[in-house]
């Protein structure tokens, strides 16, 4: 059962390195006009850290369970559910981000 | 609204935390039901309670929080207590550990009280695990309303 956390954190945590990271990266051109613009690109980059920590924190936790070193087996589990649900809201904040970006290079000019 | 389910969670996990201290202290008294000697040598072993205590959420990263309006208050084990209340007391003379009368001191366990005990801690953490998977639902929830 451990396996299989690791298995799936280890996934979300290379999923966010290869796709979800590169990708909203590629986000902040969106708005380049002023300072608003900036300081949404650093929120999100913050938030992005934030997030990838908390997968790396919850990989972690599974890792030393499986080893025998860790605490207790529903810390990992909350450890793992927390980094899951920070990536859904990261997933859902980049979508709308998306979204927002294709209707406006929809827009007739 | 996301610090606040997080914030749930860790005092969730406070709870699971305790409730699992209390059952190893169970399953520690059920184990040493007839254990006629305590670690230390002195007497029969001694039944053990888990003290719980409430306390406020850590508040993160040093922040200032007034505690009076913070809901989030954690659940802690303070001390593990013996129970000091005398034991059964059989004859058995042939026992290496029975006395001058020839009678035996067991421990002051009683497994019909613990199994009670057990089932109390046992459903204190299925309680907690729902309330979990609640808190979680809920968030999934709040991010449908976007969708």
């Amino acid at each position: 059962m451990s396996e299989l956390g690791i298995g799936s954190v280890g996934n979300l945590g290379s999923l966010m390195l290869s796709g979800k990271i590169a990708d909203a990266k590629a986000q902040p051109p969106v708005n380049p006009a002023g300072g608003q613009a900036k300081s949404f690109q650093e929120t999100l980059k913050s938030a992005l850290q934030e997030v990838n920590e908390s997968i790396h924190g919850a990989d972690k936790a599974a890792q030393n369970f499986a080893s025998g070193k860790a605490e207790s087996l529903h810390d990992v589990m909350i450890a793992m559910e927390k980094a899951e649900l920070q990536l859904r809201t990261l997933t859902s904040v980049r979508g709308k981000m998306v979204e927002a970006y294709q209707e406006i290079m929809r827009m007739p000019v | 609204m996301a610090m606040d389910v997080y914030k749930s969670m860790d005092v969730i996990g406070s709870a699971l935390t305790a409730e699992r201290t209390r059952l190893q202290a169970i399953s520690s008294n059920v184990a040493n039901a007839n254990s006629t000697r305590a670690a230390d040598g002195s007497g029969p072993y001694k039944r053990k309670d888990v003290v719980l205590e409430a306390v406020p959420h850590e508040a993160a990263f040093g922040q200032a929080l007034d505690q009076a309006k913070d809901p989030y208050t954690e659940v802690r084990v303070t001390d593990i207590k013996e129970d000091d209340s005398g034991g059964r007391k059989i004859y058995s003379p042939e026992h290496p550990d029975a006395d001058e009368e020839g009678y035996i001191h067991l421990p002051n366990v009683n497994p019909v009280a613990e199994m009670a005990n057990m089932i109390s801690a046992d459903r204190a953490y299925q309680t907690n695990v729902n309330l979990f998977q609640t808190t979680k639902q809920m968030a999934l929830k709040a991010l449908e309303i976007g969708k």
